[in-house]
């Protein structure tokens, strides 16, 4: 419900907005730290605004522990944390960080069952507010995914997420052996709704 | 009620829909009603509604605020056509200046309605003073019914005796208002309120879709006065209108008027609260790392070489953020930096972003951060961050606050200047930019304007210690055109406004000395001499006490000013005079600040300013303020006594993208005589406050970010 009606949001200039208008477009746009990643042929993540129908390529400007930084070519970030969305910096939507320990373990784990998650929102006044989802996750079993041309086996997880006045939906396909996610369709918040991700094999 | 928030800049209707109400319908008087009747209802807490409309001879421009959740207080300013058409003057228009207050008594319920008492033009001319008692009750989705008792205006038809006088005989009859013209203005008609015959009007609303609505009204308001001087014809007490509310928060609306006179309305309404976006566009921050991925994490900061090292790839990073490294220290486990904070306006974002700078750059061995805010070179407040909080907490979702609860907030007053950063002394900055000036209510062409170039620079040789100049060239505009004239009888020490624009081409508005410094523990202090402001020039000084983790500053002011002359160049008249206030400030903590000065001002009247202003976390500010001092209402003239309402708007706001520009806009009904401030520059309340634990703590939302 909420994923199709909210989505028109994402504001034309923001980070990654631009950046998925096309990474070859022109360096000059580029943010001196994206420039540097591209240098180092960082790895690379693709990713999209579903509403939008954009997509664009992000790099990765930061592993430490489960939590990866994926920067956009002018500077917006993307932070995951083991594949799972964690946070966003600079694309109008101020998720500031997530508790994701329960979904996260049944994710990989593929198991299905009930779980709880935490996002933090920065508001339209400066405040930070944590909103409670109570989820319900479900193995749908196995999946072959054309992957860059390549059929890869994974599981597709379905996480489907309630609070007092919010409702999505969030798709994980995991990897059987790694239990890495692969690909993924996550909810942002209410002003981006949701971003696909796939890591692009090197 | 959310229907109405920012949907253009959100765009995001779908989910702001949910447990929306039915959007508001704006009356002629631009606040909660039907058509020129009041309803019983308010804006949602916070909300602004800009209205304007025009019917017949008849234009009004409203800016209502929703200051408490029950209470809404309006401005507007209204023109009628032709009103003095039978006198042989030459502007024959009348222009009116007024202010409501509306209190919402009791909230509405399933089995009883809101209730609510409103004074319409309390304090101006008086041509719409009314007072009023209303209740509104919805039935149904679709039906809303109001009922109420007006007196003034709103009893001018099927009056009857006021029922109060059965309480006291002295409101039995309603004294003329208006008889003392138009010197009388600005003095509250408190002998008037509710006095007078009484009448009952009534409406209902429609509401055919979400975002349609008709309404009908008995209006008591037969526009007596207009229709008098053949302004106005009303044939009928019935009014009838139509709004069409968008989700984005405009309004259209079409609306009858005594059954001939067709009227239409546009309004906006909008929060505050809610910026262009929410999180911001600004770019990603450095993410935090572990200390052994630091970039000299095996260094020993304990030469002179490494401790260079260090502060220029601070110094780097920093840049980058737009903070400037102005001095580093090491002192054992500790890290010591002195920043100034040229990009964000939210303070403790900045805090955030030097912290990791500090974290991505320093030895392992440093494990306590220690970030202190300079504003013209001089310290504010120091805060104490540990190493290990930021590396735990950055991930943990509730972390801002988590990380605010483990650090500390000190006033840094006493801190040495150990670990200047060299080569920063002089600095020099410089700008040429454009600029708009406005004046308002000249009932010749009651929005006038300058535009044109400004240069301003500021040159500090040492730290505390600037030398400023602002300069203008009007290139266009008619602020000068006007051919009002002063009439006060008091020294004119503001109203001759005119003159300066007139007799000036180039200007200089601003070329002074001041020096900033710290006294003492929680105290500042500032001198500042030259050409002070447009029309005064001389010596100022300030002393103010504001304890770090204090809401209330205390302040002294003592000024001697000279008049300059109307070319703003460097001559000055005769009128000198000395100015001193003692002002208290306090932050309410509710979003609420006030400011009381009081002392003597620029004509010599001594007295007193209440000023009160509504202050959004995210730095939207909406106040006002008013002065009384020893000239009397007479000597004053047209308005009685000094007020105004200001506002500022961080260009963040609108923008998403930080920046410490903001727009600041004052405006008062009439600019005259009594109880005139000097303007100085860098009062320094103003210049303090953000950086003491305060507004540090409202802002900890964006430590992360």
């Amino acid at each position: 419900m909420l994923l199709a009606s909210c989505g028109t949001a994402v504001d034309e200039e923001s980070a990654l907005g631009q950046s998925l208008a096309g990474i070859m477009k022109n360096d000059a746009d580029f943010v001196p730290r994206f420039i540097v990643l591209l240098q180092q042929e960082a790895p690379t993540l693709q990713v999209g605004f579903v509403d939008r129908e954009t997509s664009g390529n992000v790099l990765l400007e930061r592993q430490e522990g489960g939590f990866a930084y994926w920067l956009s070519p002018d500077g917006a970030q993307i932070i995951l944390q083991d594949g799972m969305l964690h946070g966003t910096r600079g694309l109008g939507e101020g998720l500031l960080a997530s508790e994701l320990s329960q979904p996260l373990a049944m994710v990989r784990g593929l198991q299905s069952g009930w779980s709880d998650r935490f996002h933090t929102y920065l508001d339209g006044n400066d405040r930070a507010i944590t909103r409670t989802y109570r989820c319900r996750i479900d193995n749908r079993g196995a999946r072959e995914l054309n992957l860059f041309g390549t059929a890869t086996d994974t599981w597709l997880m379905r996480e489907t997420c309630r609070s007092l006045d919010q409702e999505f939906v969030n798709l994980y396909w995991v990897a059987p052996s790694s239990r890495d996610i692969i690909v993924s369709r996550q909810w942002a918040g209410p002003v981006i709704g949701a971003i696909s991700t796939r890591i692009v094999p090197r | 009620m959310k229907l109405r928030e920012l949907a253009v800049v959100y765009g995001c209707i779908g989910m702001a829909c949910v447990g929306a109400v039915s959007a508001q319908t704006l009356s002629t008087y631009g606040s909660p009603g039907l058509i020129d009747m009041p309803t019983a209802r308010v804006l949602p807490d916070g909300q602004i509604a800009l209205t304007a409309n025009a019917f017949g001879n008849i234009a009004r421009n409203t800016l209502t605020f929703q200051v408490l959740p029950r209470v809404y207080g309006s401005f507007r300013y209204g023109v009628v056509r032709d009103f003095s058409a039978n006198r042989r003057i030459t502007n024959v228009d009348l222009f009116d200046r007024s202010f409501d207050v509306h209190v919402q008594l009791a909230f509405e319920t399933e089995t009883r309605p809101a209730l609510a008492l409103g004074l319409r033009d309390f304090g101006g001319t008086g041509i719409l003073a009314s007072e009023y008692l209303v209740a509104t009750k919805r039935f149904g989705d679709r039906f809303t019914v109001t009922g109420g008792l007006g007196w003034g205006r709103l009893a001018q038809r099927g009056d009857f005796k006021n029922p109060l006088s059965y309480l006291d005989e002295g409101f039995e009859t309603r004294p003329d208002t208006g008889a003392g013209g138009i010197n009388t203005t600005g003095q509250l008609d408190f002998g008037a309120w509710f006095q007078g015959p009484a009448a009952i009007f009534a409406g209902v609303e429609y509401q055919a879709t979400d975002r349609l609505s008709f309404q009908l009204e008995y209006s008591t308001d037969a526009y007596q006065t207009e229709v008098d001087r053949s302004l106005i014809e009303i044939d009928t007490p019935f009014n009838v209108g139509l709004n069409y509310a968008y989700p984005s928060g405009s309004n259209l609306r079409a609306f009858i008027i005594g059954g001939t006179e067709i009227g239409f309305q546009y309004s906006y309404i909008f929060n505050p609260g809610k910026r262009r976006s929410p999180g911001g566009l600004d770019t990603a921050p450095l993410p935090i790392v572990g200390r052994d991925a630091a970039s000299l994490a095996d260094m020993q900061l304990s030469d002179r070489r490494a401790l260079t090292a260090a502060r220029q790839t601070l110094e780097t990073l920093l840049e980058d953020e737009g903070i400037v490294l102005e001095g580093f220290q090491v002192e054992g486990a500790r890290a010591i930096v002195r920043i100034e904070n040229r990009r964000w306006d939210v303070e403790a974002q900045a805090i955030g972003r030097t912290a990791r700078a500090m974290a991505r750059t320093l030895p392992g061995n440093i494990d306590t951060f220690v970030v202190i805010p300079q504003v013209r070179g001089v310290t504010n407040s120091a805060i104490t961050l540990q190493r290990s909080d930021l590396e735990e907490l950055h991930t943990d979702f509730d972390g801002a606050w988590r990380t605010l609860a483990r650090s500390r907030i000190d006033d840094a007053a006493l801190t040495d200047r150990d670990g200047e950063v060299g080569g920063l002394y002089p600095k020099f900055l410089y700008g040429l930019t454009p600029y708009v000036t406005f004046s308002f209510f000249d009932p010749d062409e009651p929005l006038r304007f300058d535009a044109g170039a400004q240069f301003s620079f500021a040159f500090s040789p040492t730290p505390g210690l600037t030398f400023d100049g602002l300069f203008r060239q009007a290139a266009t505009g008619n602020i000068a055109d006007a051919t009002r004239r002063s009439n006060s009888v008091i020294q004119r020490v503001r109203s001759d406004a005119v003159l300066y624009a007139r007799e000036s081409e180039f200007e200089i508005n601003r070329l002074t000395a001041e020096y900033m410094f710290r006294p003492g523990e929680n105290l500042f202090a500032r001198f500042t001499a030259g050409y002070l402001e447009n029309m005064y020039a001389g010596v100022s000084g300030e002393l103010l006490w504001y304890p770090v983790d204090s809401r209330l500053a205390l302040g002294v002011e003592l000024n001697y000013a000279k008049q300059r002359d109307f070319d703003m160049l460097l001559g000055l008249q005769d009128y000198d005079v000395i100015t001193a206030h003692a002002s208290a400030y306090y932050d309410f903590g509710n979003g609420f600040i006030t400011q009381i000065d009081a002392g003597r001002y620029l004509g010599g009247d001594w007295g007193a300013t209440i000023g009160l202003d509504r202050e959004f976390n995210n730095g939207f500010k909406i106040g006002g303020y008013f002065t009384l001092t020893d000239v009397s209402f007479d000597d004053f003239g047209e308005g009685s006594f000094d007020k105004g309402i200001r506002f500022t708007v961080p260009v963040s706001w609108l923008t998403g993208k930080p920046s410490r520009a903001r727009y600041t806009q004052l405006i008062q009904p009439v600019l005259r005589d009594g109880g005139a401030r000097l303007d100085v520059a860098n009062r320094l309340y103003g210049v303090t406050r953000d950086y003491r634990a305060q507004e540090l703590s409202d802002g900890w939302g964006r430590f992360y970010r």
